[in-house]
């Protein structure tokens, strides 16, 4: 046999067992073995005397972990193309994109387009017209996991070169000249159609005893990369993964001697959609695989975030913190956008872009208890909030978090974290203990009160600018069963429901923690406001006592009180995809009080049509604790965080200026508006003085630029290092200091009876009794109404 | 699935053949390939096989008058969905229909086995409508099904765990007990 050193296609190598379909148990068997033995395919075979190959699968995928998975010669004259193309798609999404397709020459070539057609993301339906197979108007999807390489079987090598992904032909019965003719016909048609050969993967289908002469030999002379053994038998088995590592040596030495560059190779149709000014071909190896560019199937689901579209050229998917290193790295030698995504909640933050590179932290999703006695866990910024609520739920702790469980760690524990728990725990931020941070120059430092104390200032508040945050650890708090109502309120006088609200809050002890949401008034419908609080106590006689003020601060139309585990607040998000599109436009803003001047105002606001929803979410408390130079988050006295969507960017930004003079500030995480005055409301001049010092010295080079963006010193905006407006500029309309109150002097509550503000009306006085809670029932009902966040108005 | 487009009435007819299609090929033991002319599926001596592990019911969804029939001539049971029935008087004519086309067809009425899927809310106040309120009242209701209107099989249509667990822990026992002692009586 002559060494042509082109015939090996650099393909990596992959060995498997073909299982008999005969008897079942059997089969799992091997399959789990062959996994154990680090195998890694598992076929069988369409066999009309036995099990259904694809029941026989499944029943595979099921017992199985990460052993990829194929069904080998499916028929698919026997059977529909469409029914296939589902069977194949549903078993690679519950297997997490394990599955392969290999059919039988007969047919395959309108299988293929049909199954290729189903699996496209398109909402039109296909229709079809062949000898075969026939399709009227056939819904597509669903969309496998990921690109599900089809082979077809020997017989059919043109088709294999034009159009499939790869070649299966079984050893045994087949003679050496009619193979290599066979090879020599899948290159021809390859070039013929335009496709590089590489693209076609070879698989071999062996029975018998193997040596690693053979694999040897049909790796490096013939372009085979993928090895199959025909086998019922343990024995036979457990021979063969004895040879598997002898062959993998002995191919990577070959190689490498030869310069025969590894990998797998992108379709020319995937390659054609790549973007400019990305060299997709030096993608660090260990990320390649599982790196998505526009062309691929996987694109949909990580193209967009919740809010926001987007079209970046490359996803990088890195699992360890050793591969971010790699990613950025890889990303930092382009002069393209640069997104940093964990959970794909952001507002601020910008984690996808258009036509940039983005670093997918999804894969880094632990969540450990290191050190129960102290409450610490260390948790993955791709964990999502829901998910870590749920975990910690058994332990009987729980971390303040937002109030979406869909919300991903990574971005809002860099920059502050006000949910339901934030009265009497605080902000997310003020929990973590460490982070392990990977630095613009790829190195890697762990950042606590004592070992790179900026950095660790810096990142609670403003870690977007600073790094990637591959880890956390947090103290959870012990938090049980919480109080949870949603209260639906008349509006019509929307400033004095507004003012009452405030003031029933600040009275309020800080195991309640409450969020107003409003909406704009629709025609023929009253105005109607939506309070949703937590009570830290699972006593219904507490619940009922704090929430009682809250009933009454306009009349009660509709009342659901609850006792519920966190959890069943911030539950787990419901599996599927990202699909924002556009921008979101919102603007935030913090308040110490809510005045019967700012609750005008926000009145005026919400009339003003710029609006599709309003919030007002309760801070102080714990929150106040920190002090405001303790961390990056710095308006530790607010005790409101205000926050508008729109549909308009300037008709919301227009109205919402114009209640600038009552803001103290704003929570970075709910703004979009980029104007530079507004790094200066997040960041006051301190804060930001500090912050520029620390980015100089750990990003100077700015490459974390998606979110936070802190400029150089002398490029702020209207700022100046002693904080006056510079010279020849109109000064800010912006007062340095709220408005003070007009209403009586606070605090209220506790031993103190509240007085009620001008705005409140004799009929609130006796606000109609709650109804105890009862145990939290629907957790659908309650999901559906938080997900009005993001969908209302759209 | 864009398969071809059938009028109901067709459909009927089309179920009608695929059940004989089924169970020719469960019929394992069968020596003869399988044949079937029928207007929607031709089978021209198809292998038969693998038979299943245990007699696999075929149970059908039905509402309306032929599909009732065709339940009473070859199906195992009949499994309509609460909520889609205008009424419980629509399970009593459901049955009747059943009946006497399981009669007409020498069958047994008893070896088509009733069942519903249901749905409903767990809560203190009773409503007006069937399963609202406490688990004590689902049961009393449950078990007039199954006593008066021969329901064997109640199926719980629900992704909300709470509910899941009532159902498994308190509602399923109650009946269980309720209709034993009152068949016993
Ligand atoms: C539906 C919804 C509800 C929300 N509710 C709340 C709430 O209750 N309370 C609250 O405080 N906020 C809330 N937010 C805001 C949310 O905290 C921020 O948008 C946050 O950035 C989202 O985090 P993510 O990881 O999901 O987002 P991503 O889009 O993945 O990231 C957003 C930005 O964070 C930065 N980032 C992400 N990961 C890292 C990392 N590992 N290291 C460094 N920087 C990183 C990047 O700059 C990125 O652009 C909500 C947002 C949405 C969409």
């Amino acid at each position: 046999m002559t060494s042509d050193r082109t015939a090996d296609h650099g393909h990596p190598l992959r060995f498997g067992i073909a299982v008999p379909p005969a008897e079942p148990g059997a089969a799992v068997e091997l399959a789990l073995s062959a996994e154990q033995l680090g195998l890694d395919l598992v076929t069988v075979s369409d066999d009309p005397d036995a099990l259904d190959a694809w029941t026989l699968l499944s029943w595979i995928a099921g017992a199985t972990n990460d052993v990829g998975l194929a069904v080998d010669g499916l028929d698919l004259v026997r059977r529909p193309a469409a029914v296939a193309a589902r069977a194949a798609a549903s078993l690679d999404l519950l297997a997490g994109g394990r599955v392969e397709l290999g059919l039988t020459p007969g047919g395959a070539e309108e299988a293929i387009e049909i199954v290729r057609a189903l699996w496209a993301s398109d909402p039109t339906p296909v229709t079809y017209s062949g000898t075969h197979q026939r399709l009227a108007g056939a819904q597509r999807g669903p969309a496998p996991a990921h690109d599900v390489p089809i082979w077809v079987g020997g017989g059919a090598p043109d088709l294999a070169g034009r159009v499939a992904d790869g070649w299966s032909v079984t050893l045994p019965g087949l003679d050496p000249e009619a193979r290599r003719a066979g090879l020599a016909a899948v290159d021809a048609a390859a070039r013929a159609a335009g496709r590089d050969p590489r693209e076609i993967r070879r698989i071999a289908t062996l029975a018998g005893p193997v040596d690693a002469d053979l694999l040897e030999a049909l790796a490096r002379d013939e372009g085979f990369g993928t090895f199959l053994l025909a086998t019922g038998d343990p024995d036979a088995l457990r021979a063969f993964a004895a040879v598997v590592p002898v062959v993998r040596a002995r191919v990577a030495v070959g190689r490498s001697g030869a310069g025969v560059q590894v990998g797998s190779i992108r379709s020319a149709a995937v390659r054609a959609r790549r973007r400019p000014g990305i060299d997709y071909d030096t993608i660090p190896a260990a990320l390649v695989d599982a790196a998505v560019e526009p062309g691929d199937l996987r694109y949909a689901g990580v193209r967009s975030n919740y809010l926001r579209g987007g079209a970046p050229g490359l996803v990088l998917r890195p699992r360890t913190t050793a591969e971010v290193v790699d990613a950025l790295g890889y990303a930092r030698r382009h002069d393209v956008a640069l997104g940093v995504r964990s959970g794909g909640h952001g507002v601020s933050g910008r984690s996808t872009n258009d036509g940039g590179i983005v670093i997918d932290l999804a894969a880094l999703n632990g969540i450990e208890v290191l050190d129960p006695a102290a409450r610490r866990v260390r948790i993955g910024p791709g964990a999502r909030w829901g998910e870590v609520a749920q975990a910690l739920y058994p332990h009987g702790w729980a971390i303040t978090s937002g109030d979406y469980g869909g919300v991903g760690v990574g971005g809002l524990a860099t920059a502050g974290g006000i949910g339901f728990l934030a009265r009497e725990h605080g902000l997310t931020i003020d929990h973590i203990r460490a982070v392990e941070v990977v630095l613009a120059d790829g190195s890697v430092v762990r950042a606590d009160e004592h070992h790179h104390p900026d950095l660790f200032w810096g990142v609670r508040g403003a870690g977007s600018a600073l790094g990637i945050v591959t880890s956390f650890e947090f103290e959870a708090d012990e938090v049980g069963l919480l109080g949870f109502a949603q209260l639906t309120l008349d509006a019509s006088d929307t400033a004095g429901l507004l003012q009452a609200y405030g003031e029933a809050v600040e009275a309020a002890p800080r195991d309640l923690t409450a969020f107003l949401i409003l909406g704009p008034p629709r025609r023929g419908r009253p105005a109607a406001a939506t309070v949703m609080a937590a009570v830290d106590s699972d006593d219904p006689d507490t619940v009922i006592d704090r929430l009682q003020p809250l009933a009454g601060i306009g009349p009660l139309l509709a009342q659901q009180v609850v006792l519920t585990p966190y959890p069943g607040i911030v539950s787990p998000p419901e599996p599927g995809l990202h699909q924002g599109r556009g921008e979101p436009a919102t603007r935030s803003a913090l308040v110490e009080h809510i005045t019967p001047g700012f609750a005008r105002a926000a009145e005026d606001f919400l009339h003003s049509g710029a609006t599709y929803f309003l919030q007002f979410r309760s801070v102080g408390g714990a929150v106040a604790d920190v002090a405001p130079d303790a961390t990056a988050y710095a308006h530790r006295s607010a005790n409101f965080s205000a926050v508008a969507f729109g549909a308009n960017r300037r008709r919301l930004d227009a109205a919402w200026d114009e209640m600038a003079d009552h803001f103290r500030g704003l929570y970075w995480s709910f703004e979009t508006d980029r104007r530079p005055d507004r790094l200066l409301d997040a960041y006051p001049p301190a804060t930001l003085r500090r912050l520029q010092e620390i980015k100089s010295r750990y990003d100077p080079e700015n490459v974390f630029r998606d979110n936070v963006v802190v400029p150089a010193p002398r490029r702020v905006g209207s700022w100046r290092p002693d904080g006056s407006p510079p010279p020849g500029r109109a000064p800010s309309r912006r007062r340095p200091h709220p408005e003070p109150r007009s209403s009586p002097p606070r605090p209220c509550g506790g031993a103190r009876p509240c007085r009620r503000g001008p705005g409140s009306s004799g009929r609130r006085e006796a606000p109609p009794p709650l109804r105890h809670p009862a145990p939290a029932r629907s957790r659908v009902r309650r999901r559906r109404a938080r997900a009005w966040w993001a969908s209302s108005g759209r | 699935m864009g398969g071809r487009r059938l009028s109901p009435g067709q459909a009927v007819d089309a179920l009608d053949e695929a059940i004989d299609v089924i169970r020719g090929v469960w019929d394992a033991g069968n020596r003869e390939p399988l044949r079937i002319d029928g207007t929607y599926y031709q089978l021209h001596g198809a292998k038969r096989g693998p038979a299943p592990a245990h007699p696999i019911g075929i149970r059908l969804g039905a509402y309306k008058p032929r599909m009732l029939r065709l339940i009473g001539r070859k199906a195992d049971g009949w499994l309509p969905t609460l909520a889609y029935l205008d009424s419980v008087q629509a399970l009593a004519d459901g049955n009747a229909v059943i009946d006497e086309a399981a009669h007409e067809a020498g069958r047994d009425p008893r070896a088509i086995r009733r069942q519903l899927n249901v749905g409903g809310r767990f809560g203190a106040d009773p409503g007006d409508q069937l399963l609202t309120g406490p688990p004590v009242r689902w049961a009393e209701q449950l078990t007039t099904l199954a006593l008066e209107y021969g329901v064997a099989d109640f199926i719980l249509a629900s992704d909300d765990p709470q509910a899941i667990a009532v159902f498994g822990e308190q509602v399923a026992p109650a009946v269980r007990e309720l209709v034993a002692a009152e068949r016993a009586r």
